[in-house]
């Protein structure tokens, strides 16, 4: 048994100890294979092979962070790779995941990362439409250089789109954020150059280059630090010549471009723009009026040159326009086709819309009949077609915006909708809750009321016995002294005068006295009667105790004596009143004193007959008077009257009235026991 | 022996006692005594006589009242002693014999006090022997009174307190079970006068106790209330 024991506990801790190690070499392998996925000396294939041999063992792991930690750096190396579809794959995964964690930093660079992965894909408005939730993301953590990265980012799609207006109003927006950035100089340098060129080149796409120039400027002076990158300075430069040119301030222009030519360095350090110096400074010459056309074409064509041995389709679809402009003013018109044609067709490659407008332009004024008309109108819908477009996209960022607010306020409203369900829930439950709680207490009132009623007609029930009682008291003790009168005076008196005639006449033995005697006899037999009928009239109580039956006769008579009444009194003698509520009783005893004061202030009645009977289970009660009645119908009910109707109504009883003009009156009341 | 007469009045409401009353005197006279009998049943027919005997100069010799008759229609004689009173007061030379069926000491006192009779009669301990004698020791102008009227009377008097009428009749009333408040309906007092009264009686009997009881008690081992 012990050997059992001790067999299984330590099987037991031995798997225990294998599943740790194995757990243990899983994550150790896992971190490995992360190591070596970050490692930058080895192939972009090895790297991708680590990294996902990483992420099919963090998936074994089953836990969500390792598994979004591990695709994080799938997404880092497709990132540095710069392929879209990947990109978009792999994020798209780890925004489900970080939305599952709730992690909001992952899913704003998740989104970041779709959003560029679109940017890639060139979808703009996908992309623009990620990169604002990956805006919203940063907003809401306070990651103002994501933030900023994401705005710029934005701002330069809608530039590309010809938003211009968005786009301005997201670059002034990163600036905002820009000034208050507490940063590396450089990077925020960086960060100002960046964002004030692309606000130089929107006032520059509207056409208002002196705000342009003043951008460009701005973002020039963020170049002076040593760190700066030197392009940017050349680039700006180059930008503010070109504008200057626009601006037809030639001499301005001529000046900058010829002072970067100083550089001798240029043509070899940086040929594109080498190309644009030289291209434009000719260009910039020929539109001063300077006559020497094969100079400036010479020049030109060393610029093309240049820019076709680097593969520069905007350089050579730009230059080549520039020759085509040259060529028309010197009426070389073949040569000038030819270029017009190869700028075109050039532009046409990479898209650059507003080259290939200047192209259709140009060659519609070389051409001449048809072939001139088909070119402007190639021009004509190109351009309107592009101001379609150009709206179209403005609208559907306008769109992003508002569907993004759109969702958000349905959002609200249906939270708002919501709350207002359950505030009206839980108001009508404690509206519900009242009423219950006030109908229970009026209930309890009522009760309380009734209970009260019960102990009041108890009361007055009581009060009237007791005045009873007293009244009685006082009759007997009246009755006892007249009956005591009565023996004193009547009865003692005669005895006392028979005695005395007896005693005298004992004394005499004459027929006369006998005679007398006899009478005296008869006297004392008289007196006998008497004595017995006092006896008699002492043993009757002649008032019966207290009760409902001598209650009513006492107020029928006594109200009927003070209002000068005839009345019959009818009461049935079997009746048990003691089973009788007081309720009821006391109510039937104000029923029968309001009638009889009616009957003596309206009815001008003589007689009135009352009777209380009993029939099966109801009591009935009548009282008839001969007075003048009234008329029912034309009177309006007295207050005795509704009075006692609520009587009635409160001892659950019938009230019906009878009554014509002078026949008298006739109440009838039923009360069931 | 002269021979006399005698004019008599009896006053009572029971004709049967008048009969008896007669019976008597009749059956117990003197042989040279006559007996000339008037009878009246109440204060109105006895005031009459009275006063007509007054006014013809030819008052009774004798009369016999008794206290509890049917008052004068005028009111102003209510009983008896009215009648004793007024023929005292019109002719002081007349006997005048009470017989009340009373015997309370209250009341025998005040027949006393206020009239003062030649003969004094209880009617129930009265016989025709005693009425008898009663009637010639008074015309022997002597005084007679019945034993239970002497009795009561002896006993109040070692005492000597005097207790006038109205304090008489309030012990005599408190012992009948009247209460304080009530008092005041039987004399023209205020209740604070008849507090004042009590308080008076209390000191008189020695009482020191606020209750009527001790008072009572006091008063009927003196013999002022039976």
């Amino acid at each position: 048994m012990k050997f059992y024991n001790k067999l299984t506990s330590f099987i037991l801790i031995f798997f225990c100890c294998f599943l740790q190690a194995q757990d243990d070499s899983l994550y150790s392998n896992i971190y490995k294979f992360r190591a070596l996925a970050k490692d930058q000396s080895l192939t972009f294939n090895k790297r991708f092979e680590y990294a996902k041999k990483a992420i099919s063992l963090s998936k074994q792991t089953k836990q969500d962070t390792t598994v979004l930690a591990s695709n994080r750096i799938l997404s880092y190396i497709y990132l540095l790779e710069g392929v879209g579809d990947s990109i978009y794959k792999i994020n798209k995964e780890n925004l489900r995941l970080s939305k599952k964690l709730d992690d909001t930093l992952k899913m704003a660079f998740a989104t970041n990362n779709i959003a560029y992965s679109f940017e890639l894909t060139n979808k703009p408005d996908s992309a623009y439409y990620y990169y604002y939730q990956a805006e919203k993301y940063y907003s809401q953590l306070n990651r103002k250089l994501n933030q900023i990265e994401v705005l710029y980012a934005m701002a330069s799609i809608q530039e590309t789109e010809r938003d211009f207006i968005g786009s301005e109003i997201n670059a002034i927006e990163a600036i905002k954020i820009l000034n208050d950035l507490e940063e590396d100089e450089a990077v925020v340098n960086e960060w100002q150059w960046n964002i004030n060129n692309l606000l130089a080149i929107i006032s520059s796409r509207i056409e208002l280059y002196d705000e342009a120039i003043t951008y460009h400027n701005k973002a020039l002076s963020y170049t002076r630090n040593k760190d700066a990158n030197p392009y940017n300075a050349l680039f700006s430069k180059i930008n503010i010549a070109i504008l200057q040119r626009r601006k037809k301030d030639f001499d301005k222009s001529i000046e900058i471009f010829e002072s970067l030519l100083e550089d001798q360095k240029l043509k070899s350090v940086d040929p594109l723009s080498y190309v644009t110096v030289i291209s434009n400074l000719a260009y910039v010459k020929f539109l001063k009026g300077d006559k020497n056309y094969n100079q400036i074409i010479e020049r030109l064509k060393e610029a093309l040159k240049i820019a076709n041995d680097e593969d520069d389709e905007i350089e050579i679809s730009g230059v080549s326009k520039f020759l085509s402009e040259v060529y028309l003013k010197a009426n070389i018109k073949d040569s000038a086709l030819y270029y017009s044609n190869q700028s075109l067709k050039v532009a046409k490659q990479i898209n650059a819309n507003q080259t290939i407008l200047d192209a259709l332009l140009l060659k519609s004024k070389i051409e001449t009949g048809k072939k001139s008309n088909s070119s402007l109108f190639q021009y004509i819908k190109l351009s309107d077609s592009l101001v379609l477009a150009e709206r179209s996209i403005s609208n559907k960022f306008a769109r992003i915006y508002h569907e993004t607010d759109v969702i958000k306020r349905e959002k609200e409203a249906v939270s708002r909708q919501n709350m207002w369900l359950l505030i009206t829930t839980i108001g009508l439950l404690i509206l519900v809750l009242f009423i219950y709680i006030i109908k229970t207490q009026r209930e309890k009132n009522k009760e309380l009321q009734l209970a009260r009623q019960q102990q009041q007609a108890n009361e007055e029930i009581y009060n009237l016995m007791l005045l009873q009682q007293d009244k009685m008291d006082e009759a007997r003790a009246l009755e006892k002294k007249r009956i005591s009168q009565e023996i004193h005076d009547g009865i003692l008196g005669r005895l006392f005068g028979a005695r005395l005639s007896l005693d005298s006449l004992n004394m005499l033995k004459t027929d006369d006295a006998i005679q007398n005697r006899e009478s005296y006899i008869n006297e004392l037999k008289d007196i006998e009667q008497d004595i017995r009928k006092v006896s008699h009239e002492l043993n009757t109580d002649f008032i019966a105790n207290a009760s409902f039956e001598s209650l009513i006769t006492t107020l029928v008579e006594t109200q009927c004596l003070a209002y000068q009444l005839t009345y019959n009194l009818a009461l049935d003698h079997k009746l048990n009143w003691d089973i009788l509520p007081n309720k009821t009783k006391i109510h039937l005893y104000r029923i029968i004193q309001e009638s009889l004061q009616n009957i003596y202030k309206h009815a001008n009645a003589s007689l009135v007959s009352i009777s209380i009977k009993q029939k099966k289970n109801l009591i009935s009660l009548t009282i008839n008077d001969d007075g003048v009645g009234f008329d029912l119908a034309r009177n309006k009910e007295g207050i005795g009257l509704k009075n006692m109707k609520s009587r009635v109504q409160q001892i659950n009883g019938v009230f019906t009235v009878n009554t014509e003009k002078n026949k008298g009156t006739n109440i009838k009341i039923d009360v069931p026991i | 022996m002269l021979p006399r007469t005698i004019r008599i009045l009896m006053t009572d409401d029971h004709p049967m006692i008048l009969e008896g009353y007669q019976i008597t005197l009749k059956a117990t006279k003197k042989e040279n005594q006559t007996l000339l009998i008037d009878t009246a049943n109440n204060c109105d027919e006895s005031i009459a006589e009275i006063k007509k005997s007054i006014e013809t100069n030819n008052p009774f010799d004798v009369y016999f009242f008794d206290i509890s008759i049917p008052e004068s229609s005028d009111g102003k004689y209510k009983s008896g002693l009215d009648l004793a009173k007024y023929v005292y007061e019109h002719s002081p030379s007349s006997k005048i014999i009470i017989l009340t069926m009373f015997d309370e000491s209250f009341r025998i006192h005040k027949i006393i006090n206020e009239i003062n009779p030649e003969g004094f009669l209880i009617k129930s301990d009265l016989t025709s022997s005693e009425l008898s004698s009663a009637f010639q020791r008074i015309l022997n102008n002597e005084i007679f009174y019945s034993g239970t009227v002497n009795s009561i009377l002896s006993k109040t008097l070692p005492s000597r307190l005097d207790v006038d009428g109205i304090n008489h009749e309030i012990l005599y009333l408190l012992s009948k079970g009247t209460k304080t408040k009530d008092l005041v309906k039987h004399f023209d007092l205020s209740l604070s006068s008849v507090e004042k009264r009590k308080k008076t009686l209390k000191r008189m009997f020695l009482v020191e106790d606020l209750n009527d009881e001790a008072l009572i008690n006091a008063a009927r081992e003196k013999g002022f209330i039976n």
